[in-house]
């Protein structure tokens, strides 16, 4: 049996008598699509929180690729393989998109000073392979005429897509989806679709949360329904529509 | 003749002070003002060295980096991952206070209010700069040395991580990489060249007090990249140049010494509104400074 990418075992979160999230158990396996829907305050987004350690958990674990990373900070996980993409997009704005993807590239000898003068053949020859694995994300995402502009400078849609982008390059391998749907057209929205699609196809995990029931069952293999901090039903899509 | 040479020298220790704040506040968005307390531990430790133990310049200066890095980079790093944006900037005004209030009252170190006289010129090999042209070179040596640097340096990954550090911490930390090293590099960079002109003004001038070292001159820093822009190296020597030469092209305007000094910083301020409000990059600048 294929061993789960990420299990979540009990995981409860409480904020002043509140509970945020409420043991909530499930598992992820690779190469699939999860969603979660519920309403504002049903502690979706605090799940995510939780899982891309962002807040500190109260009880329960958190096992990524066999490890628990239940005290692991944002960036261990991150260099584990778990990225996460935020509802509102992120992204360096006075850096150009081509920049915005190196960036998030793994050059580790260029983060030191003295390996300019030590290392310096290293530095150029990741250096190369960063922009060739850059230019090929940006035709993937039809983004290649926008790689000289400020990453301000793009449309909403556009900004995700660069987000997305820059958690490839940064090789996640599961990939947390706040909201990838929202706020964006029906043409940048088809484009995304089928990027995951692509994505899902190579093998990349993900996690997504979305209003959209209709992308959700789309999409998703499993669905979960967040309601008052509980996981209350599962889905399996292939089973059930909306 | 020894006039301009003494402005080109005052330019050129300006010119390295503003870029290596330019890497700090321009590239890496840490709003700041205790440059002049990074210059001033430069130069009285630089001084300390020379005239109490008798290093020569170039070892004295290589000991005040390491100890400036240390304790300046060290500590304004800490500041820097616990405050962010204007907290930042106001715990950088109250290190340049602190920096005043040591080298003031720990008289037994830094002579106070009475200042270090007889800072001896610098040497290298035989060759002394004792006449202001040697000294002028010399600078010349280092405010190029300095410019070739920041150049080169605009261009590498390394610069391109600050610049994301500047544009989003969060996001940075998503994609695996550590804020506070990107910010302990660019702070130690600066530190490092900061302590270069505090070196050459010390030994230049031949004596320093604590009054060279006050939160106006840190503000007066900040004012010519804010003027000039930030972001590359023609924004700080612009803003270099205006503020060192502009004092002494009014010393041109028959204006009564009673109302020089106020004149002047009254164009000072105007020369800064007009920016700020027409051209908030200022000059030359790529980006517009954060707080």
């Amino acid at each position: 049996m294929m061993e789960a990418i990420l299990n979540i075992q009990n995981l409860y979160k409480h904020y002043e008598g509140i509970v945020a999230v409420d043991n909530v158990n499930f598992s992820i396996l690779p190469g699939t699509i999860t969603g979660i829907f519920g309403d504002n305050g049903a502690g979706k987004t605090t799940l995510f929180n939780l899982i891309s350690g962002f807040e500190k958990i109260d009880k329960g674990y958190i096992i990524f690729k066999g490890e628990d990373i239940t005290k692991k900070n944002v960036i261990h996980r991150a260099n584990r393989g778990m990225g996460r993409l935020f509802q509102i997009p992120r992204f360096f704005g006075d850096v150009t998109v081509l920049d915005n993807l190196l960036a998030a590239g793994n050059n580790p000898e260029a983060k030191y000073l003295h390996n300019y003068l030590l290392k310096h053949s290293a530095i150029k020859k990741n250096k190369i392979a960063d922009i060739g694995k850059a230019k090929n994300i940006l035709e993937q995402f039809h983004l290649t005429d926008k790689a000289g502009l400020k990453a301000y400078e793009l449309s909403v849609g556009e900004k995700k897509l660069l987000s997305l982008g820059s958690l490839l390059m940064n090789e996640a391998e599961l990939l947390l989806l706040d909201e990838p749907f929202a706020g964006i057209n029906e043409v940048a929205a088809q484009q995304i679709n089928c990027i995951l699609a692509s994505l899902k196809k190579s093998g990349t995990t993900f996690l997504m949360i979305e209003h959209d029931k209709a992308k959700l069952f789309e999409l998703a293999d499993c669905i979960y329904e967040m309601k008052q901090g509980k996981l209350l039903n599962t889905t399996n899509t292939h089973h059930a529509n909306p | 003749m020894n006039y301009i040479i003494h402005i080109l020298i005052i330019l050129q220790i300006y010119i390295i002070l503003a870029l290596s704040l330019n890497l700090k506040t321009g590239y890496t968005g840490l709003l700041s003002l205790c440059q002049a307390a990074f210059y001033g531990t430069g130069a009285y430790i630089t001084t300390l060295l020379m005239v109490d133990k008798g290093l020569s310049f170039f070892a004295a200066l290589f000991l005040a980096i390491l100890i400036n890095i240390f304790l300046n980079a060290a500590l304004t790093t800490w500041l820097a991952g616990r405050l962010r944006n204007l907290y930042f900037t106001l715990a950088t005004i109250a290190l340049q206070i602190v920096f005043f209030g040591v080298v003031y009252n720990w008289q037994t170190l830094t002579r106070g209010p009475f200042g270090i006289p007889g800072i001896p010129k610098p040497e290298f090999e035989g060759l002394a700069f004792n006449t202001p042209l040697q000294f002028f070179f010399l600078t010349l040596f280092f405010s190029s040395v300095t410019i070739v640097f920041f150049y080169w340096f605009a261009k590498t990954p390394l610069c391109k991580l600050l610049e994301c550090t500047r544009d989003d911490e969060v996001w940075l930390t998503v994609l695996g990489k550590r804020p506070a090293y990107y910010k302990f590099v660019s702070i130690s960079i600066t530190v490092f060249f900061a302590t270069v002109a505090g070196a050459l003004y010390a030994t230049y001038i031949s004596y320093i007090d604590p009054t060279s070292f006050t939160l106006d001159e840190s503000i007066l820093v900040l004012t010519i990249i804010l003027v000039g822009g930030t972001g590359n190296i023609i924004g700080p020597v612009t803003g270099a140049l205006i503020y060192v030469l502009l004092p002494e092209v009014l010393r041109f305007v028959n204006m009564p010494d009673s109302i020089a000094a106020n004149a002047r910083m009254i164009i000072y301020a105007l020369i800064l509104v007009l920016i700020v409000r027409f051209k908030p990059n200022g000059l030359f600048g790529k980006f517009e400074i954060r707080g």
